[in-house]
């Protein structure tokens, strides 16, 4: 008759014992939650939005070549000015240079283009040297690209989105077409295929490129700031940048000049993405702990709300390991169904975030996850203390009126 | 069945050591109906939770069915209060959120059976005590009487040796609360249960077949 063995309570009845008991502090459960839903949801809301981002730049430099090397010039303190590329010199890299295989140089132009009268918003000029077709890999879909024999022509060539724009004004085929820009005319000489991944700086499918020397005439002769290079067959990357920079110092004396590689640029990005993602953490660890503590006040509250029952519940057989893993469990489920609002809430504002810069969307699998998980971790946490408090309560104390 | 013997119960008031219950002999049985009557502050409630296994007493020895109590830890007492002992309580001590067949099966779900088991024996205590018609209610949709039943139904869902009642009918009119007795007495008429009775009332006493007084912390037994 007496079985002091150790009875084990089925799941179901544990869960709709503690379901019960959450019913009971609706209203101030959902207060609390509030907390979680906001520190979950910002915390999954920044992975994402930085697991897009990452994913997106390595796209852009996947599409670019692990080859292609980016160079610059910088400010020059000794001589005050910034030392450009010579025009001259630029044309004379992938020659001069056994290691680099092709190179070419760009320079933007301000302003505005427009055709038969009405204004192309998203174009972007671009006045660039012959080899930029083949450094960036961008491909004609008719006519032909920039020459550098095309000496301060007012010839251009269109990106696929600026030949669908003239389309839409009334073009028949763009080749022959001519553009406004700078209040001169430009013939437009060939068309580019659509880019699907958007490189860094302007996109191809909007640009609009105009030889270098023409260009000059409006940007002035040193205008060259950026040069984009391609290393040469089986020659490291990195040799090729160090070859690059060492050749323009010794040809263009005082110049400022530096020179990455594709997977330098990358790494670079990454450490700054990196940084983003811990700053963001921070703010969601906070909101988190925000969070607990309301969720361990309701906790705290609920058991002092429910001596009663804590006590007819041990009086009627329950184990303070009964108790103490029904409160538990309150609070785990608590927390864990704020972090399951919080996953929606932070996936919606980074599907938003997404949307709005125009990023390829995805649900991070691994933020969801660690989200849910964090959630139950911190319902752990705050039902603990509020937990024991339940289970040690003397059960005359706790029946009494 | 129950057995307390030479039971002792003293509380530290400040400096002093208040001596509730001094030596308190009970021979419970199989089907008795017994009344603790007794001045208010004369340590019937104390009897009550050592009688409960809720409380521990200082000095004397327990035993259940010739096992002594003193040498088990909580968990061991938790079960064997599970097992052996029925809870009834002046202000029903129901949880409000649930049935009237959850709360008759509260006992069995800490003694592990299965849900389709708990809720069987739940619904069998209910029709015992006369609500088998309510229950799907809520204590808030049921009378006082209603609801001590349903706390009848909880006590001895778990067929105990014994139940134990604060003044079961202490918040309940005269009709009811003899109602509520009929049910003790057909319980301890039909099965071995006993069933222990703290009460005020002369009346509810009177139909007990044991009659004890607990006074300056002895128990005396009305001989008839």
């Amino acid at each position: 008759m007496i079985r002091a063995g150790r009875a084990v309570i089925g799941p179901v009845a544990i869960f709709r014992e503690a379901a019960a008991g959450l019913t009971a502090v609706r209203s101030r459960s959902i207060l609390a939650l509030f907390g979680i839903v906001v520190g979950i949801g910002s915390v999954i809301a920044m992975i994402s939005v930085g697991e897009v981002v990452k994913e997106e730049s390595l796209k852009q430099f996947r599409a670019l070549g692990t080859d292609i090397v980016t160079a610059r010039t910088y400010y020059s303190r000794k001589r005050s000015r910034v030392i450009t590329m010579p025009l001259d010199v630029v044309l004379d890299v992938a020659t001069d240079l056994p290691e680099i295989a092709v190179a070419a140089a760009w320079s933007d132009v301000s302003g505005r283009a427009s055709y038969r009268g009405s204004p192309l918003d998203d174009a972007a000029m671009a006045g660039v040297t012959g080899s930029f077709a083949k450094v960036t890999g961008v491909a004609l879909a008719a006519g032909r690209f920039i020459s550098d024999l095309d000496f301060r022509q007012y010839f251009c060539v269109v990106g696929a989105g600026i030949a669908k724009a003239m389309g839409e004004r009334g073009g028949r085929d763009p080749l022959g077409e001519r553009l406004r820009m700078q209040g001169r005319l430009w013939t437009v000489i060939g068309v580019l295929e659509p880019v699907g991944v958007t490189r860094p700086g302007t996109s191809p499918n909007n640009a609009v490129y105009v030889p270098m020397t023409t260009s000059m005439l409006f940007n002035g002769k040193e205008s060259i700031g950026d040069l984009r290079a391609r290393a040469a067959r089986g020659v490291e990357p990195e040799r090729a940048a160090r070859a690059l920079v060492e050749w323009f110092k010794r040809r263009v004396p005082g110049i400022e000049f530096g020179a990455k590689t594709a997977e330098q640029l990358v790494r670079g990005m990454r450490r700054q993405s990196r940084l983003f993602t811990l700053l963001l953490a921070a703010v969601g660890a906070i909101s988190l702990i925000v969070g607990a503590v309301g969720i361990m006040n309701v906790m705290l509250l609920s058991v002092s709300e429910r001596r009663g029952e804590i006590g007819l519940r041990r009086a009627v057989g329950a184990r303070r390991r009964d108790i103490r893993r029904q409160f538990l469990l309150e609070s785990v489920m608590l927390c864990t169904a704020g972090g399951i609002l919080g996953i929606g809430a932070g996936t919606g504002v980074a599907w938003g975030i997404c949307s709005y810069a125009g990023w390829p969307f995805f649900l991070s699998i691994s933020a969801a996850l660690s989200g849910l998980a964090v959630s139950t971790g911190v319902g752990v946490f705050c039902g603990l203390y509020p937990a024991h408090r339940a289970a040690t309560l003397d059960p005359i104390e706790a029946l009494r009126k | 069945m129950i057995r307390l013997e030479d039971i002792r119960k003293s509380y530290m008031v400040g400096p002093v050591d208040l001596e509730v219950l001094r030596g308190v002999t009970l021979e419970v049985r199989g089907g008795d109906l017994l009344s603790i009557m007794g001045p208010s502050g004369c340590g019937k409630s104390t009897l009550m939770n050592i009688l409960g296994l809720l409380d521990r007493p200082t000095g004397g020895r327990r035993l259940i069915e010739g096992r002594e109590i003193v040498t088990m830890d909580d968990d061991e007492i938790s079960a064997v209060r599970n097992a052996t002992i029925g809870f009834v309580f002046q202000s029903f001590h129901l949880l409000p959120r649930l049935s009237a067949a959850e709360n008759a099966g509260l006992p069995l779900i800490y003694r592990g059976l299965p849900e389709s088991q708990v809720r069987e024996r739940a619904l069998a205590a209910l029709e015992q005590v006369g609500m088998a018609d309510r229950a799907e209610h809520r204590p808030g949709q049921l009378s006082g009487g209603q609801q001590q039943r349903v706390a009848l139904a909880r006590a001895l869902v778990g067929e105990p040796l014994v139940i134990l009642a604060d003044e079961p009918t202490g918040a309940l009119d005269p009709d009811t609360a003899g109602e509520v007795m009929d049910t003790f007495e057909s319980l301890c008429a039909s099965s071995r249960m006993a069933v222990i009775i703290v009460t005020h009332s002369p009346e509810v006493s009177q139909r007990c077949g044991r009659r004890t007084r607990l006074d300056a912390g002895l128990l005396y037994e009305e001989t008839a």
